[in-house]
């Protein structure tokens, strides 16, 4: 197993020899005209080639989109839709259906006898008669 | 090294550049052109004020955050990419000056050992290690350096040094 004084020359050679191939400061220093003109293309690339295929993607949807345009509510007669509307009904129209609902939608005729509701419901009977 | 005027700073520059160009290479996955690029744009930004100095911390770990930082945003550059070489174990090695051909061909074997070894390690861990042993920073400085806590460096320097050891002497898993 290698200790630290080991690992240390390991590196400490690793490094001399990064350094010994290491390009001149000056070398570098002086590229900045060089790097300078690249960055800001690269930066321009970096914006510019995600642009470009937004814009492709965009109009190849659009191009597709008018191609395949959903049937639009004019294309259907007008009388075809009128006779579906009329036919339809609620699942849960029978729940409109009361009972005595017939009452509340009519006059009673006149000296007709009005229905003892006691009769047909007990549970309504005043108490303690 | 507190305050700095421009002629400082470049010949601080100057004379921790061997160093820089190392830490530049081990952040850029030992690809020359890109360190070369990264060590350029970080220079850059120091002489021309973008990244002060502001005496907070030792020179040379304020000059190697300012090298981590730009090499992570070359990283973050998705073209960039296609371009770097980010896989350890693909690195050139880099030329030995030792006259001796024998004795470099051993160092060169050792040092792609080295790399070999380091390329199974954590890329925090790699760093710190290598901050630490490579480049005599503390672990302090080298968390200060890659902008992480100290407490957190210090696990990595412990399990980066015990696997690399591991690594090392061919009992990695």
């Amino acid at each position: 197993m290698m200790d630290d004084t080991d690992l240390r020359k390991l590196f400490q050679e690793a490094r001399e020899a990064d350094e010994a191939s290491a390009t001149d400061f000056q070398r570098i220093r002086r590229r900045p005209a060089e790097g300078q003109a690249r960055s800001p293309r690269f930066r321009w690339g970096l914006i510019a080639l995600p642009a470009a295929a937004a814009l492709a993607v965009g109009l190849g949807l659009l191009v597709a989109g008018r191609g395949s345009d959903p049937p639009s509510r004019e294309a259907v007669p007008s009388e075809v839709s009128a006779l579906t509307l009329d036919e339809w009904t609620a699942p849960t129209d029978f729940l409109l259906e009361t009972p005595g609902r017939e009452l509340l939608g009519s006059f009673p005729p006149i000296g007709a006898r009005i229905p003892e509701l006691s009769v047909t419901h007990p549970s309504t009977k005043p108490k303690g008669t | 090294m507190t305050q700095t005027s421009g002629t400082d700073l470049e010949g601080e520059l100057t004379r921790l550049h061997p160093a820089s160009f190392s830490w530049a290479l081990s952040c850029c996955g030992r690809n020359r052109e890109v360190a070369e690029d990264v060590l350029q744009t970080s220079y850059l930004k120091i002489l021309e004020g973008k990244a002060r100095f502001d005496g907070r911390s030792a020179f040379k770990t304020f000059l190697f955050a300012v090298i981590w930082r730009t090499a992570a945003e070359w990283r973050r550059g998705s073209l960039l990419s296609a371009l770097r070489i980010s896989r350890w174990s693909a690195a050139r090695p880099a030329r030995t000056a030792a006259s001796d051909p024998e004795r470099a061909a051993q160092a060169a074997q050792r040092h792609e050992g080295l790399l070999g070894a380091l390329a199974k390690l954590a890329r925090r861990q790699r760093q710190v290690l290598e901050l630490v042993f490579a480049h005599d920073l503390t672990v302090e400085q080298a968390a200060a350096t890659l902008g992480i806590s100290v407490g957190s460096a210090r696990v990595h320097y412990d399990r980066g040094k015990k696997r690399l050891a591991r690594e090392l002497s061919g009992g990695g898993r």
